[in-house]
């Protein structure tokens, strides 16, 4: 048998001579009955809802922690969080007077762990000096202050016409292998160096995605400003149900501090999914497709907690994206319609567009952003106005237009900006652009500079255009990133600047 | 002892009120488990639950067994056998024991110990946990050589486990 380095005599010695035997105070009840991760406890009359309790471990092993959610007269019934296989009718289960809780703070930066905390990457424990309540309540009304500062995607489409606001709740709603996930890793390399601490919440996912994930995120160098916690479809429904409230716990943790953390569930309809199997094996009358009565509350309850404190509490904030994924494209299921209720505007993405090549494939005409637009920059703003017009003007035309023979000069035009606008929106994966650099590219696009460039040659010619302003006027984006507007000044010195680069232009 | 049904409890409540309003707990009590004796046996309470005797008959022979019973006993299971809730009479005692310790102000005790405990430890023990919960205890050892040494101490479903066995469970998880 080969020595553990934990077995060393010396470490053996230290951590019997600083072992403390706390005698057992505790509240004690028996299983009446056990089975799929739920168990029925006669006495405890004493548990409160929401604490842990321990469940005798399987052989050798330690105690396995359990959660009571329901409280009945003569019995309480608690979910399982962790293996239950060995338990049996009879068997004691005590209480522990805590309230469900994960390890939070700075140790965690950079982990992978499970919905309890702990560690899941083989990279040694994590000690933590602090822990959180896995539920707490959202801070109230006069805690808060409006959401003002902008939370960068690095996604011309998103940061353009469906701002996010840090603090803000932005839903990413859409069917399966639309880009979900992909806008919320971008958003995620985007954060780097801007101090946003980034938790990413794998709800009933696969375990090789998130695996995918993280090395995606580990590749491109965020993996240092987030933390990732994951509850994998192999793990019991109760860790996939406390996943999401472990995650928002540990970015409250640096909101409270002041700092800024953006927390991305991934995603609740799964969370959705495993409660509703939790509520209908507690025996919870099922409501609306077999979801229980609170399900809404489960949700609200949970994305609430997103918030940008006012100053006098440090002015920290929580911003959370929310994925929702939708059967065929159905936006009025029940989910859906609840969390888009909660949220504060949801992105759109559509498999159409998806397959035509429109990637992020993003429906700006769906999609909105109810608070973000006071978080955007003026020059955002700026040039975002006619970029919303354009394909407003577009879409409405572009329908209409495919059965037209002849159209009129105008006509065309409209379409022609709009493919072109369409196209500068277009951006592919994991390369986030800076929010100057936006501004510069949806300029030239909102000011006609495209209006003769071919439609395949748009994004050679932003690519370039960009890189040629970086050489020469490096100037013009750092005065728009400075001044947070583009001045009358500015937007000559721009347009003479894109004319320049258009002469050298071979298109 | 038998947990008691919440419906047990109901029927356990409204007697024990009664008892309570004549003053006479104890007394009550003893009526009570004669009548538990007398219609729970594994003998009777088949036949008066069994249908094909008719409602009338059931009673009949269910006061039969109760002569000399007061009379509120003998009501208490008139209800009973007419409502079929007969199954509820170990319920209803233990729970008019838990509602008399109540009304009492005492509180029961298992104390569990590795070896036989006698009786001045037995008092010791008892006062300790009298000062701790504010109450009158009562206490029960029992001894159990397989908790190695200490004290398990148990009141309703609270548990004070003191035990060598539990300590060394728990320097066990620690080092695991």
């Amino acid at each position: 048998m080969a020595i553990r380095s934990d077995e060393i005599g010396e470490i053996l010695k230290q951590r019997i001579a600083s072992f403390e035997a706390p005698v057992v105070d505790a509240h004690e009840g028996v299983i009446t009955s056990v089975g799929d991760g739920i168990a029925r406890i006669y006495g405890l009359e004493q548990a409160m809802a929401g604490e842990l309790l321990e469940f005798p471990g399987p052989q050798g092993k330690g105690n396995v922690l359990g959660l009571v959610l329901d409280l009945r007269e003569d019995a309480v019934g608690a979910v399982i969080m962790g293996p239950y296989e060995h338990l049996q009718e009879g068997d004691t289960v005590r209480t522990t007077g805590r309230i469900a809780e994960v390890p939070v703070g700075d140790e965690l930066v950079g982990r992978l762990v499970n919905a309890l905390g702990q560690e899941r990457d083989d990279r040694g424990p994590i000690e933590t000096a602090q822990s959180l309540p896995v539920e707490r309540v959202a801070p109230g009304v006069m805690l808060r202050q409006n959401v003002d500062t902008p939370l960068q995607t690095g996604l011309k489409a998103i940061d353009s016409m469906i701002p996010i606001g840090r603090g803000q709740r932005e839903l990413i709603i859409g069917d399966r292998q639309t880009g979900k996930t992909a806008i919320a890793i971008d958003t995620i390399i985007n954060q780097k160096g801007t101090g946003v601490i980034c938790i990413y919440v794998a709800v009933g996912q696969n375990a090789a995605k998130v695996a995918q994930v993280r090395a995606t995120l580990e590749q491109h160098g965020a993996l240092e400003h987030t933390i990732i916690v994951a509850a994998t479809a192999s793990d019991p429904a109760p860790l996939q149900f406390l996943a999401p409230y472990a995650g928002c716990a540990m970015g409250e943790y640096f909101m409270q501090k002041g700092g800024h953390a953006l927390v991305i569930y991934d995603d609740l309809s799964k969370h959705a999914d495993a409660y509703r199997e939790l509520s209908l094996l507690l025996r919870r009358p099922p409501s609306r497709e077999a979801y229980p009565g609170d399900v809404f509350y489960l949700h609200s309850r949970l994305l609430e907690r997103a918030a940008r404190m006012a100053d006098s509490e440090g002015g920290g904030t929580l911003t959370a994206l929310p994925i929702i994924e939708t059967k065929a494209n159905d936006v009025s299921a029940f989910i859906p319609t609840n969390v888009i209720s909660i949220t504060d505007g949801q992105i759109y993405l559509e498999t159409d567009l998806f397959n035509a090549g429109v990637r992020p494939a993003i429906n700006v005409g769906l999609s909105v952003s109810r608070v973000g637009g006071d978080a955007q920059t003026k020059a955002m703003k700026q040039v975002a106005g006619q970029l919303r017009l354009d394909l407003a003007r577009y879409r409405e035309l572009a329908a209409f237009a495919q059965f037209a023979a002849d159209l009129d000069k105008s006509t065309r035009d409209r379409l022609e900006r709009g493919q072109r606008m369409t196209e500068i929106l277009k951006q592919p994966q994991y390369e986030p652009v800076p929010v100057g650099k936006q501004i510069i590219q949806i300029f030239a696009g909102a000011r006609g500079f495209l209006d003769d460039i071919a439609i395949d040659r748009v994004a050679d010619f932003e690519r370039s255009l960009v890189r040629y302003m970086d050489q020469n006027h490096a100037e013009i984006e750092k005065d728009i990133v400075d001044q947070g507007k583009i001045s009358e000044e500015t937007e000559k010195a721009l347009s003479a600047a894109i004319e320049d680069f258009k002469k050298g232009y071979a298109g | 002892m038998p947990h008691a049904s919440s419906l047990a409890r109901r029927y356990a409540e409204a007697y024990f009120e009664l008892a309570r309003d004549a003053k006479d707990i104890p007394g009550w009590r003893a009526e009570l488990s004669a009548v538990v004796d007398a219609l729970s046996s594994e003998r009777v309470a088949p036949a008066l639950s069994n249908p094909k005797l008719s409602l009338a008959e059931r009673t009949r022979l269910g006061l039969k067994l109760l002569d000399g019973a007061s009379d509120s006993a003998r009501n208490l299971a008139r209800l009973l056998i007419e409502r079929h809730r007969l199954g509820l009479l170990p319920g209803i005692l233990s729970h008019y024991d838990v509602l008399a310790d109540r009304e009492a102000g005492v509180v029961r005790a298992e104390v569990t110990a590795a070896i036989p405990v006698d009786k001045r430890l037995e008092k010791e023990i008892s006062e300790a946990l009298a000062k701790k919960i504010g109450k009158s205890v009562e206490t029960t050892v029992l001894s159990d050589p397989s908790i190695v040494g200490g004290l398990v101490i148990r009141i309703g479903d609270r548990v004070i486990d003191d035990s060598v066995r539990t300590h060394l469970q728990q320097l066990q998880a620690a080092l695991a």
